[in-house]
């Protein structure tokens, strides 16, 4: 085998079994790893390296089977299919050897070199089970190794048969299931025809076969576009027609039904049953979290503590961030004469992205508290107790995830999570929904308003009403599209629950830390540019304003000259009965190309406006003592904020997700956009009936 | 015969079958639940949502398809 030649391994198995770790731990890469089904939705490429070898190593969506009934399935299918890489190592759940060989059976099917990884064999006691692991690869033909890769125990053994494998030190079996004469001999017949097309080759026949008697979408696809399509699916009916008759059965369930019983034969010969009872913890936990009362109040509880906890502690950290913007920009005032250049620091940088990163703290505690949450195992029943209720809403139980990964981060992995969903219909109506939700980007939005229109101590609890409302709006959203626009039944739940398991600190620091070293990535590179752009828009052209009138209105003239002022004026109309003037107008369209943008507008746009630089005030106190604000206002704003159209990165991943769909791509933009003003349009003129004051 | 959704929590019972479309009983059938499967309820929040233990992990089963699943004593 010539050296140069580029190998490449792919990571298969179900939702849940530590892939991901097992990934990490041969790339020493950081993906994200959490304890709930679909972290990984798009394949994750990576690269080892091994006896001055470059090995490549791509992580799959997992799944239970190769049947891609959802599109991360079919990512993961046509990976393997289409990609053929040199072997396969199927990740598999020790712990839960019975389920995981499901998809094993139709791996084993396919021309490709398998790898048993029996990662969690630590749980395998725990679980009340000894597996022979040796009499597993006899009975199977293939490598099996046994590891925790949560603890590196193993890696290397797999790093070792994954080299051998791949040089021809170790050969793999072809065993797989018996499906029984019947079945076989129509197999035969089949792959006899299909034999003669060239144009197939792609697919393995023996698979292809069994995936035609099955029905299976994507073989009978495949076989159209042949020119003899005619007659194999001719036979293709033929045979199942003769298979229902003989069994008195479908013939795709007498094929599961074969695959099951193989794993039923393997894992009575290679797992024994120790005489200790299995203690189900999780049982009993689930007993009370997901109780029939109690799931919905819990589950409102625990929100509440990520925010309680997420505001109260990160209090006196942003304030102290505040203050260090603050310094840095006096100092740089001091040092720098007034003029462009003092400006452009000032004003341009640090007032604009300084608001921004004085959010830092709070952001990273958020992404720790729902780290917690997350590695818990909480996700999944969490979707399980919001399933009902979604349901009325023309939500699926499984969309809750995406939403929570918005809320988590961020909307784009949230779109890209509804890829776990299996119907369009429920895809779509949750990929327009989710973008509403407050995403990391637009926490400084509200953290900044609510934290200068209203009281320290009501903080917490806005926010948590805040989080409330972005999920009502999110529901009532789905149901207009799901009455008027989405028709039809939506999917059926069915989900395994993980068993739950206590974080442990490393692990949730390093995914606050990943996290959060994104949005400080994300504050140094687009919002500095951004930032720059909008000084750049709110400095030129420079007018020149006759020295006898007063310093704080000069400075307000020439803001409202420079091209950004003129384009504010020429939007304010729109925004005028939102009880905005032009500037959140500014802001809010700025904040399309991300939206921490709103803040940093705000802080360039205050910072220019002061007239001494060197007693600059934070942006907070500036917003509160603007004459031009008001607590009913700073509402209205956020109601916009909350609900209008999605940054750009969020609708290019929109537009992609959709199937490259014009339409509602267009759409999306629109009633996102309706939808906000008519709601801000309410609330702040209802407010002003009221006698909120304007 | 009765409904998945109407077990009490606790009983152990066999699959019999569930109706629904293909792309449903694909899905079902990729999650271990054939015909004859035993399966034990360990969980029904009343509302028909069940937890089942099938195959050694446990599955969590919206209410709307424990309305479809045939099973029977076992």
């Amino acid at each position: 085998m010539p050296q140069e030649r580029q190998i490449t391994i792919a990571l298969a198995g179900n939702p849940n079994c530590g892939k991901t770790t097992i990934f990490n731990a041969l790339t020493g890469s950081r993906q994200h790893v959490g304890n709930y089904p679909g972290v990984t939705v798009e394949k994750k490429e990576g690269r080892m390296v091994r006896d001055g070898r470059v090995i490549h190593v791509v992580d799959l969506p997992g799944t239970y089977s190769l049947s891609a009934y959802s599109e991360d399935e079919v990512v993961a299918r046509d990976f393997i299919i289409h990609e053929k890489p040199d072997a396969v190592v199927h990740v598999v759940d020790a712990s839960n050897l019975e389920r995981n060989l499901y998809l094993y059976t139709q791996l084993a099917e396919l021309d490709v070199p398998v790898i048993l990884a029996m990662n969690m064999s630590d749980m395998v006691a725990v679980r009340g089970q000894r597996i022979d692991y040796e009499e597993l690869a006899r009975l199977l033909g293939k490598p099996v190794i046994p590891m925790t890769a949560s603890r590196q125990e193993g890696v290397a053994d797999l790093v070792a048969a994954i080299a051998d494998l791949c040089e021809g030190r170790i050969d793999t079996e072809k065993i797989g299931v018996d499906y029984g004469e019947e079945i076989t001999a129509e197999c035969l017949q089949l792959q006899k025809m299909l034999e003669e097309t060239r144009s197939l080759k792609d697919f393995p026949l023996n698979w292809l076969t069994i995936k035609l008697l099955e029905h299976d979408p994507t073989a009978l696809e495949a076989v159209e576009r042949l020119d003899n399509s005619r007659q194999i699916l001719e036979q293709v009916e033929k045979s199942r027609d003769h298979l229902q008759q003989h069994f008195d059965d479908d013939p795709e369930v007498m094929i599961a039904d074969r695959r099951y019983g193989f794993i039923s034969g393997v894992f009575k010969q290679v797992v024994t049953q120790t005489p200790q009872q299995r203690h189900d913890l999780s049982e009993k936990i689930d007993k009370v979290i997901l109780n029939r009362f109690f799931g919905l109040p819990i589950f409102a509880l625990v929100m509440y503590g990520i925010f309680k906890f997420t505001f109260t502690f990160s209090e006196p950290l942003v304030g102290w961030f505040e203050m260090l913007f603050e310094k840095l920009a006096n100092g740089v005032s001091a040092v720098i004469p007034d003029g462009l250049l003092q400006s452009f620091l000032v004003d341009g940088v640090i007032g604009g992205v300084g608001g921004v990163l004085g959010f830092f703290p709070l952001v990273l505690f958020m992404f720790f508290a729902i780290a917690f949450f997350e590695d818990s195992g909480y996700m999944a029943r969490a979707a399980f107790v919001m399933d009902r209720i979604m349901h009325k809403f023309g939500l699926h139980g499984k969309s809750f995830l995406p939403m929570m990964i918005s809320t988590n981060g961020c909307a784009v992995p949230g779109i890209m999570a509804t890829r776990t969903l299996d119907s369009r219909k429920d895809r779509l109506i949750t990929m327009m929904v989710t973008p509403f939700m407050i995403c990391g980007a637009k926490l400084p939005i509200f953290a900044l308003f609510i934290g200068a229109f209203f009281p320290a101590k009501d903080g917490a609890n806005l926010m948590f009403l805040m989080y409330g409302l972005s999920i009502v709006i999110a529901f009532s959203a789905a149901w207009v599209l799901k009455t008027w626009v989405f028709k039809g039944e939506t999917a059926h739940f069915v989900m395994e629950l993980p068993p739950y398991r206590i974080p442990t600190i490393q692990g949730l620091l390093l995914k606050m830390w990943e996290r959060g070293w994104l949005y400080l990535k994300k504050a140094g590179s687009v919002i500095l540019m951004i930032s720059i752009l909008i000084w750049v828009g709110f400095s030129f052209p420079r007018t020149t304003v006759s020295s006898d009138i007063p310093q704080e209105q000069a400075a307000a003239f020439r803001m409202e000259q420079s091209f950004a002022g003129r384009l504010g004026k020429i939007i304010e109309p729109a925004v005028r009965p939102l009880g905005m003037d032009w500037r959140g107008g500014v802001a809010l369209m700025a904040g399309v190309a991300a939206k921490e943008v709103v803040v940093s507008t705000f802080g360039t746009m205050y910072s220019l406006g002061e007239v001494d630089p060197e007693e600059a005030v934070p942006l907070k106190q500036a917003l509160l003592h603007d004459p031009a604000w008001s607590p009913l206002k700073a509402m209205a704003f956020l109601m916009f904020c909350l609900i209008y159209m999605p940054c750009f990165v969020a609708m290019a991943v929109f537009y992609r997700e959709s199937g490259s769909s014009r339409k509602w791509t267009v759409f999306l933009i629109f009633w996102t956009t309706v939808l906000a003003w008519s709601v801000s349009f309410l609330v702040y003129q209802g407010g002003v009936l009221l006698g909120f004051g304007g | 015969m009765m409904r998945l959704a109407q077990v009490q929590q606790g009983c152990e019972v066999v699959f019999i079958s569930a109706a629904g479309g293909q792309g449903m009983m694909r899905k079902i059938t990729d999650m271990g639940l054939i015909s004859g499967e035993k399966m034990k309820v360990i969980q029904n929040t009343g509302h028909g949502q069940v937890i089942i233990l099938v195959k050694g992990s446990r599955l969590a089963i919206g209410h709307k398809l424990a309305e479809k699943i045939a099973v029977r004593e076992g």
